[in-house]
């Protein structure tokens, strides 16, 4: 079996990405079809096969694996179609996810929405009060029961949640990481009268303290469990029809992998899974072009993803949100910072001008797509500035109306402004570049990084016409454009190229130093379990391996850090030291309080199976000296420079080994380049644009 | 006819009436609500969840107080005050 | 007994001077960096946008910051802290989104500092300053700590930069500071005008030694300095970079442009509302253990043209007791609000929106106190009080124009219901801690909706509870329940939020008691009062069953979901005591909702069904109060019987009624 593909489901399009040991790489993409995206996979398959020069059949036989990242998990949460999920939990403390610490009013909003705090509101309740039903059970911190489960009344309990409705169960208990009997009694008195219903349990799915996080991930993930499962078993089917053999992988949030049988027990991992391809395309690419520091920015039609890879590995955080719920199941931290090209520049009730948040989107979309949309966008001011070409826009697929865009941005910026229309362009060009080198900066230092140490890459349709504004903004070392053959398919590449990644964690805070073999127990446990796990995907991995960690804090600090635990027989005052200097270094030397002492509070461990084929990047042909640009334009590239005549090139026409300088605009099928003066440009050998500075300059008024 | 507030409408004079039933709230230049009726008693009007406190913190007496619509009876200004104060909410539209 | 005035504590008792004073009297000593109008108008509108949202930006990342570093769980989890950007004279351009109440009167601790220490002992590059005296400014009460910095630019003073938190504890007679007994500010933590605490970059170990001192956790008061300090020290190094890319001329002529907008703006909000005058009282119960007197804070809030005047006249004198709030309360009562209603939408530069407002206020009253009142509990107390009557006043206002009204709001979390509890962990090391759950109260109702349901409080935007296991995982308690109350939302044609209720007990101690302080108002007349014929949210409640069954019933398999299941001595608290919980005692604390908006006979019967269902609302409430009669079977609304049900309690509202007459 030689070929591996990912499939990387998005909102309008499925693409796929093929590539065989001999590093032979192909592309497809084909529109999605909402709401049952199965078809849009299988017609990307077949696109895939016809690439490829094959028919479906010969591909698929041939396939050792498929990794496929899907909305499925995360649109049913969205759009609320979801299984009928009861809730159990522990007497009294039943309005957790009602009162959601407060946070639910406002998590991951925006600061606009902050400040109108007159106008804030909580999502809707998970699951309605019908079916939430306190049981009568009591764990403690320690893990000593202090009420033992009351299974009459769990039973009734039970009864009355299948009379309301009921489809699946989650359950979810106060310390029940600590102590999980009673969440698993639970489930078998759930089978007693709904034998083969799905349930959820906390302490299998996210044995961590902080109970309403916990609560949350239990109930989506057992909402959308049954929907997954429903997803993934008659694609599998059709695959297999079609002559498929070999394993179907789910991309996690995470950013590794799980097999299909596995997944729908474990939904909740998924739902990051369309987020990831990019970030873990990145990472890939990123060994294979030596940078381990990575900012990635992935700027669409409707939105602007900011995530990072530090030291080879791409920034996890422990949660996330989703409708302002806390979600605690560990993911690539993926910020949305914005809404891309398709961003709306207008003017606030004080005449200041300002762009986004609001976007246009995809549909009408900018006023240069002829589609109704009547407001000026990022996309319209490219288009005026020169630097996008209206004939050749997505590889001509798309002709820009240039009258249009002017006519938006006179009318609605210009005119009241006093502005031309250039200038006005140029005004709204200047504000999404500082504003996205501002978001992206308080992701990388609120993360604890500073930017100057990162190489940004920017792909996405729209990242490459501002990437180099934002990045020198940023003051970061350099900027890659993923160009070449993942370029169409940039997060498909990321997912045919990852490994199976299986996580597990418990939590069990404890001061230090915690007593002897603590430590050593829960992670041969979490190691054991992870074995059996891997052992189970009936892969056959080249490679697998263990990483360890634990989250540390000092006892009155907030911060707990994910320290590494490194192989080998545990060493708690090396874990203590190390966490220390991680500590300094995110934070700062004085930042942290050693005298209150440390608290380990959660263990994790990975198991990461490699798998056999990966796909090898084709080299691009190769070129000497300065390529030849097939015309020049004027264009407004920087403000700094402002207008000026540009060279402007086919990506077609550039060789691995060439290089240049800006000014200057590259057209590819999937992007436009703008490489502002001052910006050197070299080609390497996957066919990647790479571009630094010539000259940093700054201004003094 | 402007909106003053959920239960009240302004004319271009100055009157006030009703928002639910026309009736004459204050004629132009009368005080705020001139027309309405005012009803008092104990603070268990205001809901089960008022309660007196028991035992009592303050020793001032406390009131129930509301200001209705003559006609329909719309509760115009709902509030739990001191007894003896008399000016406690006042509005004036210019 | 009224206090004994102070002598020579006059020239802390501070009300910002007028900036071109200010200029004079600093600027003998230091060099004020400074822009003319026309360089302010000259800026355009890119570069305005640009830098602007360089600046607001930067206060993320100061709040940000200051959370990872500081060791509170009331900053890092209860996110009780906040971060402003202040020009050279300590107006105040950029504040942080949490608690907004707190950056009310840093600019008064700023520009008193610039008067009266830059001849001595002189403001320089380096310097850090710290405050905790209400009377010059910082915060609202002895524990809210600032520390602001001033940022040189060549030898100009160019910027302030300055951070806020509440501690902890900073002495007094009480664990937590919240002195209950307190007759005066000498029962309490002592407030220490500003001090140089850093001097040229260098933290000064003796000043750090004199402060820490008074604390019963100083390490946890020290992480929180250098917090502070940390955060301070990074705002100034991106605020050097802006300088450095912009050039300063342009970055403060921005920072004015951003002042002179928002106060066109906010003006231009007023002038499209009609004038008028609305007036209002904020109660409070009691102002010290053992005192039963009724307090008044009565505002008159005039709107005329693009103006507001807030007129606090007629306000009680200044009690014997902790309530008290200095004139940072004051505006520590407006900030919250003035910024939620009016500046949804435009920049949270509290300099430019005090430009469209006039206080008047009496020193020597409740909410404007002279040295040495009692102010341990101001910030929740007086000025939480002003905040009240203040959303009250505004409420009325904006519900005048349709352009507004979607602002309204009825007063959220009339009170704060303090239950801070102090003694051994499970591990037998030292604690203090104030129960957060009190901070889960219900919003108050809108035009158009109801009030959020256990939102929080309207002076945090960001606020937010622990978990439940963080707080068993942290001290030694154990929670019966923590959960909303139906029916603690004011009654309204738009409901106010539910707040709620926590039951615990002391769990594996290492001692056989806890110490605890209760103070709660809003026990003899509820504080969420509702607009429009909205009513009031909930009177609070607080009891203590003493020698209760508790722990057998728990030995038994039984878990309590109710008071009445408990068997026991009930001591209902008074609004405040100092006291004890012991093994076998259980506490409980209920707290506000939100006021309602608009008559709940009106509200639609369909809403008051789902509130049912919701646990939001009891049948009896449905039934007496909204009037609304459902089917026993089904839950379904009876309209035929709800319309008479309806029709039944006007008719027994007008029989009860008399014309008012002019007595208002």
């Amino acid at each position: 079996m030689s070929y591996v593909i990912g499939i990387d489901v998005g909102g309008t399009f499925t693409d796929a990405f093929a590539t065989d040991e001999h590093g032979r790489v192909h592309s497809a993409k084909s529109p999605s079809t909402p709401p049952d995206f199965e078809q849009g996979v299988l017609n990307a398959v077949d696109e895939l096969a016809a690439a490829a020069g094959l028919d479906t059949a010969a591909l698929l036989r041939d396939t050792s694996h498929i990794c496929h990242g899907t909305t499925a998990t995360l649109n049913a949460l969205v759009t609320g179609d979801v299984a009928a999920v009861g809730f159990l939990t522990t007497i009294g403390h039943g309005d957790s996810i009602m009162i959601m610490n407060l946070e639910g009013r406002y998590a991951g909003r925006d600061s606009d929405y902050v400040k109108n705090m007159t106008r804030h509101t909580k999502p809707a309740p998970l699951v309605p009060r019908s079916r939430i039903r306190e049981v009568v059970e009591r764990v403690d911190s320690s893990g000593e029961v202090v009420v033992p489960l009351d299974e009459e009344r769990a039973r009734a309990a039970i009864a009355e949640l299948i009379a309301d409705g009921a489809e699946a169960f989650a359950v979810s208990l106060l310390w029940s990481f600590r102590n999980p009997a009673h969440e698993r009694r639970l489930r078998e008195l759930v089978h007693e009268q709904a034998p083969g219903a799905y349930v959820g349990l906390s302490s299998e799915l996210s044995p961590r303290i902080r109970e309403y996080p916990r609560n949350v991930t239990t109930i989506m993930s057992t909402q959308v469990g049954p929907r997954l499962r429903d997803y993934l078993t008659p694609l599998r089917a059709r695959l297999d029809e079609r002559g498929f053999d070999g394993t179907l992988l789910v991309m996690q949030g995470s950013g590794g992998a799980i097999t299909a049988e596995d997944a729908p027990d474990r939904a909740i991992t998924t739902i990051g899974s369309v987020l990831t391809g990019g970030l873990v395309g990145c990472r890939n690419l990123g060994r294979q072009l030596g940078h381990d520091n990575i900012i990635s920015t992935d700027i669409g039609g409707t939105t602007f993803l900011v995530g990072m890879v530090v030291d080879g590995e791409p920034v996890k955080s422990t949660t996330t949100v989703l409708n302002q719920y806390t979600i605690s199941t560990p993911t690539v931290k993926v910020s949305t910072i914005g809404s891309g090209g398709g961003a709306i520049a207008w003017l606030d009730a004080g005449g200041n001008l300002r762009v986004g948040p609001r976007s246009a989107g995809a549909r009408p979309g900018p006023a240069c797509y002829g589609a109704g949309g009547f407001e000026p966008t990022v996309t319209d001011a490219d288009l005026v500035l020169g630097i996008v070409n209206p004939d050749n826009f997505l590889g001509g697929r798309r002709k820009l109306d240039r009258g249009l865009a002017e006519k938006a941005i006179r009318e609605r910026i210009g005119r009241p402004l006093g502005l031309d229309v250039e200038d006005a362009a140029a005004a709204i060009y200047a504000i999404q570049n500082a504003q996205a080198a501002d978001l992206v900066r308080n992701v990388v230092v609120n993360a604890g990084y500073d930017p100057r140490d990162f190489v940004v890459y920017a792909f996405g349709g729209a990242g490459p016409v501002h990437c180099v504004n934002y990045s020198r903004d940023l003051g970061a070392r350099a900027v890659v454009v993923p160009l070449g053959a993942t370029a169409a398919t940039f997060s498909a590449y990321g997912l045919a190229s990852s490994d199976v990644v299986l996580a597990g964690e418990v939590s069990d805070p404890t001061n230090f130093p915690v007593p002897t073999g603590s430590m050593q127990r829960a992670f041969d446990g979490l190691e054991a379990d992870l074995r059996g796990r891997m052992e189970s995907q009936r892969l056959p991995f080249a490679t697998v391996e263990i990483s360890r960690e634990v989250d540390v804090r000092y006892s009155m600090q907030l911060s707990e850090v994910a320290t590494p635990v490194p192989a080998g027989p545990v060493d708690q005052a090396a874990v203590a030291a190390d966490f220390d200097e991680l500590y300094a270094r995110l934070y700062g030397s004085e930042a942290g309080f050693r005298a209150a002492g440390h608290q380990l509070i959660t263990y994790r461990a990975y198991a990461t199976g490699t798998l056999p084929v990966r796909p090898e990047l084709p080299r691009a042909a190769v070129g000497s000296g300065r390529p030849r640009p097939y015309g020049r334009r004027r264009a407004f590239l920087a403000h700094e420079h402002g207008w000026q005549d540009v060279d402007v090139y086919h990506y077609a026409d550039l060789r691995a080994g060439q290089a240049f300088s800006g000014p200057a605009v590259v057209e590819a099928d999937t992007t436009t380049l703008a490489v502002p003066e001052g910006t050197d440009a070299a080609v390497d050998h996957l066919g990647n644009i790479v571009l630094t500075n010539a000259v940093l300059t700054s201004r003094k008024a | 006819m402007s909106r003053v507030d959920d239960n009240v409408l302004v004319d271009g004079d100055g009157e006030l009436s009703c928002a639910h039933c026309g009736a004459l709230l204050a004629a132009p230049g009368e005080p705020h609500l001139h027309r309405a009726a005012l009803r008092s008693g104990d603070v268990s009007l205001a809901g089960p969840h008022v309660r007196a406190a028991d035992p009592p913190v303050v020793d001032e007496q406390v009131e129930f107080r509301q200001l209705l619509c003559p006609v329909c009876g719309t509760a115009l200004l709902t509030e739990v005050v001191a007894a003896a104060d008399t000016a406690t909410r006042r509005t004036a539209l210019a | 007994m009224p206090v004994t005035p102070v002598p020579g504590s006059e020239k802390f008792a501070y009300r910002p001077t007028p900036a071109a004073r200010l200029r004079e009297i600093a600027g003998e000593h230091v060099r004020l960096h400074d822009v003319d109008a026309e360089e302010v108008a000259a800026v355009d509108p890119l570069t305005y946008e640009v830098v602007r949202h360089r600046l607001e930006s930067i206060t993320y990342e100061m709040g940000e910051a200051i959370k990872r570093m500081s060791g509170s769980v009331i900053v890092t989890d209860c996110n009780d802290f906040n971060f402003a950007i202040m020009d050279e004279i300590g107006d105040e351009v950029e504040i942080g989104l949490y608690n907004t109440a707190l950056c009310a009167a840093i600019d008064m601790a700023v520009k008193w500092t610039l008067e009266h220490r830059s001849a001595n002992p002189g403001i320089k590059p380096g310097d850090m300053f710290l405050c905790n005296d209400p009377w010059v400014g910082g915060g609202l009460h002895q524990n809210d700590t600032a520390l602001f910095a001033p940022l040189f630019v060549g030898d100009e003073l160019f910027a302030w930069t300055g951070a806020v938190a509440h501690q902890i504890d900073l002495g007094g007679v009480s664990p937590g500071s919240w002195s209950v007994k307190s007759t005066d500010v000498f029962w309490e933590s002592l407030p220490t005008p500003p001090v140089k605490i850093v001097e040229g970059g260098v933290l000064r170990s003796d000043i750090e030694d004199v402060w820490l001192r008074r604390s019963r956790l100083p390490a946890l008061v020290g992480l929180d300095l250098r917090a502070k300090i940390g955060a301070n020290h990074m705002a100034q190094e991106r605020l050097n970079e802006l300088v450095d890319r912009y050039g300063a001329r342009t970055v403060k002529a921005v920072m004015r442009r951003i002042l002179d907008n928002t106060e066109q703006r906010v003006r231009a909000k007023l002038a499209a509302i009609p004038d008028g005058q609305w007036s209002a009282v904020a109660y409070q119960d009691s102002a010290r253990e053992g005192d039963t007197t009724l307090y008044r804070i009565l505002l008159t809030l005039t709107k005329r043209g693009d103006t507001l005047h807030f007129d606090f006249t007629g306000t009680d004198p200044q009690a014997d007791g902790l309530i008290n709030c200095t004139h940072a309360g004051v505006r520590g009562g407006m900030t919250p609000a003035l910024l939620t209603a009016l500046c949804g939408d435009i920049p949270w530069a509290p300099a430019g929106v005090f430009r469209c407002v006039e206080i008047t206020s009496e020193p020597g009253s409740l909410n404007d106190c002279t040295f040495p009142a009692g102010i341990s509990k101001g910030s929740v107390a007086s000025a939480w009080a002003t905040l009240n009557v203040v959303t009250e006043c505004l409420g009325g206002m904006l519900d005048t124009h349709e352009g507004s009204r979607p602002n309204v709001t009825g007063v959220c979390l009339g009170s704060w219901d303090l239950a801070l509890l102090a003694g051994l962990d499970q591990r037998g090391a030292p604690f203090v801690s104030m129960v957060g759950d009190a901070m889960a109260g219900g919003f108050g109702a809108r035009t158009d909706q109801d009030g959020v349901d256990t939102g929080g409080m309207a002076g945090a935007p960001m606020g937010r509870i622990p978990d439940v296991e963080m707080t068993e995982f942290a001290y030694p308690m154990l929670y019966l329940w923590r959960r909303e109350e139906p029916d603690s939302g004011g009654p309204g044609r738009f409901r106010g939020g539910v707040g709620g209720s926590s039951c615990f007990v002391m769990h594996r101690s290492a001692a056989p008691a806890l110490h605890l302080v209760v103070s709660g108002g809003g026990k003899a007349i509820p504080q969420s009062s509702g607009i429009s014929g909205g009513y009031p949210a909930n009177t609070q409640l607080d009891m203590a069953i003493r020698g209760a069954d508790v722990r057998a019933q728990l030995a038994a398999g039984h878990v309590a979901t109710s008071l009445d299941e408990i068997a026991g001595q009930r001591q209902v608290m008074p609004p405040h005591l100092e006291t004890t919980l012991g093994e076998d005692d259980v506490y409980y604390m209920a707290w506000q909702g939100g006021g309602g908006y608009g008559d709940p006979l009106h509200r639609d019967p369909a809403l008051v069904e789902a509130d049912l269902r919701a646990g939001k609302v009891t049948a009896g409430a449905a039934a007496d109060v909204y009037g609304v009669v459902t089917a026993p079977g089904s839950g379904a609304v009876d309209t035929t019987a709800t319309d008479e049900r309806r029709r039944s309690l006007r008719s027994e509202r007008l029989a009860t009624a008399r014309p008012q007459g002019s007595a208002r």
